[in-house]
Parts: C-alpha cells; structure tokens; sequence
C-alpha cells in the first residue's frame, strides 16, 4: 500500500474511533445530573411521603425491583435482610421492601443520614457504626473494612 | 453436573431432617413464645455455637435468630449447608437453620428453603484455584429451586467469587439472611417508629463516593483514552497525506502545486 492509502487508512480508522468515543462520551455524560432517586421516580408509581421518606409502590417483585435499580444505578454498600434490601448511595439511602401477601414492592428512598435512622435495626453496622454486638462482623460502612 | 447432584443429594438430608424436627415442640434448643407454638428462637450462646467455616459464633447466632423471626411469620423453615473440601483442607460440612447453628430446623410446617454452599480450597502448590458456588433447594409449594436460587442472586448481587473475597462472611450472611424473601408471600417484619437519629451517636461511616463516577467512571475512561487514541490517528493520517503530496506531485504529469505557484518559481519564469 502506498504511503498515501496508509494515510488515508488511519485517517478513516481514526474518524471512527473518534466517533465511537464521541458516542460512549455524550452517552455517559447524558446521565449527568440524574441520581438513584431520580431513576426511581421515573419507574415507579409515587404512593407519596413518609416520615420524609419519598415512598413508591410496584407491583414488580422485590429482586426484580432490586435487580433493575442495581444495574442502573450501582450502590455503595448494599445488605439483605428478611426485613428487605437496603442499598447506599452517596446521598440516598433506598429500602426495598416486599408488600405483604405478595401485594408487589415498596420503595422507600430517603436522605443518607435520615435513613440510617430509620432503617437503623437492619442497617446499623453495615453503612456505619453500630453500639449493639457483633459490630466487628457488621462492617462499619465503604471504605472502613471490617 | 456431579455438583448439582452433590448439591441435591445434601439438600434433601437436611430437608428430611427438618420433617420429623417439624413434629417436635420440645426441642432443647428451641423455646416457644407466648401465644405461639411454632417459635423456634434458638437459644444458644456464641461460645457454644463456636465459630463456623466462614462465620464467627456471634455471628451464627445472630443469623440464626433471624431465620427464626422468619420462620415465626411464615412457618418455612431456613438455614445453609456450607461444604469445605479440597486438598489443603479436610471436608467440612456445617449447618445453620433457623432452629440454631449445627441444630435442626423446626416449625417447618409449609417446607424448607436451604441454600447450598460449596467451597473447594486447594494448598498454594496446587495449580487449581479455590472455587465456589451456590444454589437453593427448596420444598415449599409452588416455588422450584432454580426459580429460588435466580430469585437470591437477583436479591443479594452475590456471585460465587464473592464466596471466596475478603467479605466472604458478608456474603454467605447476606445470602443467608435473604432467604424469606424469596418466597412468593414474603412478609417484611413491620417497621419500628422512625426516629431522627441512630440511639447512641450512632451513624453513617465511610464515603461511598460518587454515584454517578461509580455507574459511569470506567465507560468514561475508556471513552477518553478512545479519544487521545482517534485524534491520535487523525492527526497521524493528515500529516501522512500532507507528506504524500509533493511525492505524488513531483511525478512526470507534474501540475500546478504549491511549489510551483509560489514566487520564487514566478520570478524565474520572469527572469
């Protein structure tokens, strides 16, 4: 090949490239400015406030529910538990929890501070500190080890 | 396939341990609780439990009490059979059902669910590398064992290296833990009231970061690399062209090109 079908073979490979990169750019950057809460609140049906938890209902299963959010929006930390699966993020903590009798899921998404509170007999030790036992075995939340 | 049969063939010992266990009302390890006769709280302590596999007494203890609030609520019993094998290590085969650690599971009056737990660990100068895997086997109406293994890694994320990581105790606790809700009528326990803040100081530890860098850091990355790469190469194939042009150009058909109509060549035409 001549020096000028090289040139011209990098130059085509090279636009490629740069408009593939484009794309996986512009396709990440268009999720700036959205949350785990704001995904939420597109999916699912609103059932209002509690406790200054925002609430929302499905009819979905729990994994399903759990399995969509996770893959969409990775968590910090994560812990299951018979009481439900509770997910940390950087500013949210979300609970998600079966309704009873197989009635669908209701998600419970609140300030990070606010739901270690709330759901502090599930989550205490795990997403932080935890003055009851076996706190050595809980954790103590990302980036403390255990 | 001899994994699966392994796996199967250990599950239906315990489920059928659990059916005569589901007839006793008075087990020693077990009490019953005002207003319940299936209340199977173990009572047990960390130092009698001992340590298990992955898990420390405390632990165990703490997961089985759980299993047993569980149990209270839907009368299906709970609990692993975790197996260690491997050349570095004897078999080891240890249990935890809502009945206790090492006891038999009780109140199982709608069935058992039991997660299945295989370890193989193998000494330094093996070529082999430790492996695990896990699965479900359960007896409850309507609800198979794959549909209930597929079900658990939707809930808990956990894949079978997680079972061998640094946070393998998390991970066969929060297997563990995730049992009840996988049945068709899970129930949550009720919440307690909420309170403003955690009893005792008591609060968030650690920075998780940024959600958005944790979803999108790595496409992001590579999508910057991606670029430098592709302006890389554009420019590389422009200079390549520019270079190529008086090569073509100097060639017998000649032609006017930049050399040719600049002043220097005008002047000698002129001259």
């Amino acid at each position: 090949m001549s020096l000028r079908g090289k040139s011209t073979a990098t130059l085509v490979a090279g636009a490629g490239l740069l408009l593939f990169a484009l794309v996986l750019l512009v396709g990440g950057l268009s999720s700036c400015g959205s949350s785990p809460r704001s995904w939420v609140k597109d999916h699912y049906t609103s059932a209002g406030k509690r406790d200054g938890a925002d609430v929302y209902r499905t009819r979905d299963r729990v994994e399903k529910v759990t399995k969509d959010l996770t893959s969409a929006w990775k968590p910090a930390d994560r812990i299951t538990d018979p009481g439900g699966v509770f997910l940390r993020y950087s500013d949210e903590l979300i609970a998600i929890r079966p309704i009873a009798n197989g009635g669908g899921t209701e998600l419970s998404v609140d300030d990070a501070d606010r739901g270690y509170a709330s759901f502090y007999p599930y989550v205490g030790g795990w997403f932080g500190s935890y003055s009851g036992r076996a706190e050595g075995f809980r954790g103590g939340g990302p980036g403390s080890g255990k | 396939m001899s994994r699966l049969r392994l796996l199967t063939a250990t599950a239906l010992t315990v489920l059928a341990a659990a059916a005569p266990a589901a007839a006793q009302t008075s087990d020693p390890g077990t009490t019953t609780a005002p207003g319940s006769t299936t209340s199977t709280a173990p009572e047990i302590t960390a130092e009698q439990a001992g340590p298990g596999i992955l898990l420390a007494g405390a632990d165990r203890v703490e997961l089985a009490g759980t299993l047993a609030e569980a149990t209270e609520e839907s009368d299906v019993c709970f609990g692993y059979v975790l197996r260690l094998g491997g050349s570095g290590a004897a078999d080891r085969e240890e249990t935890l059902t809502n009945g206790g650690p090492d006891r038999q599971p009780t109140g199982c009056t709608k069935g058992s669910v039991v997660l299945q737990v295989n370890l193989t660990y193998t000494s330094e100068s093996s070529e082999s590398e430790d492996s695990a895997s896990y699965g479900v086997v359960t007896d409850v109406a309507g609800l198979s064992s794959s549909q209930a293994t597929q079900r658990l890694k939707d809930l808990t994320g956990v894949d079978d290296g997680d079972l061998l990581g640094d946070e393998d105790d998390q991970a066969l606790r929060n297997l563990t833990a995730a049992l009840p809700l996988i049945l068709d009528d899970a129930t949550p326990a009720e919440l307690a009231a909420p309170a403003a803040q955690a009893p005792n100081g008591d609060r968030l530890t650690g920075s998780p970061g940024s959600d958005w860098l944790r979803e999108n850091g790595l496409g992001i990355g590579i999508a910057f690399v991606l670029l430098v790469v592709a302006v890389g190469l554009v420019i590389g194939g422009l200079l390549g062209r520019r270079a190529s042009r008086p090569a073509r150009r100097s060639g017998p058909s000649g032609g006017p090109g930049p050399s040719g109509g600049g002043p220097s060549s005008s002047t000698t035409t002129t001259t």
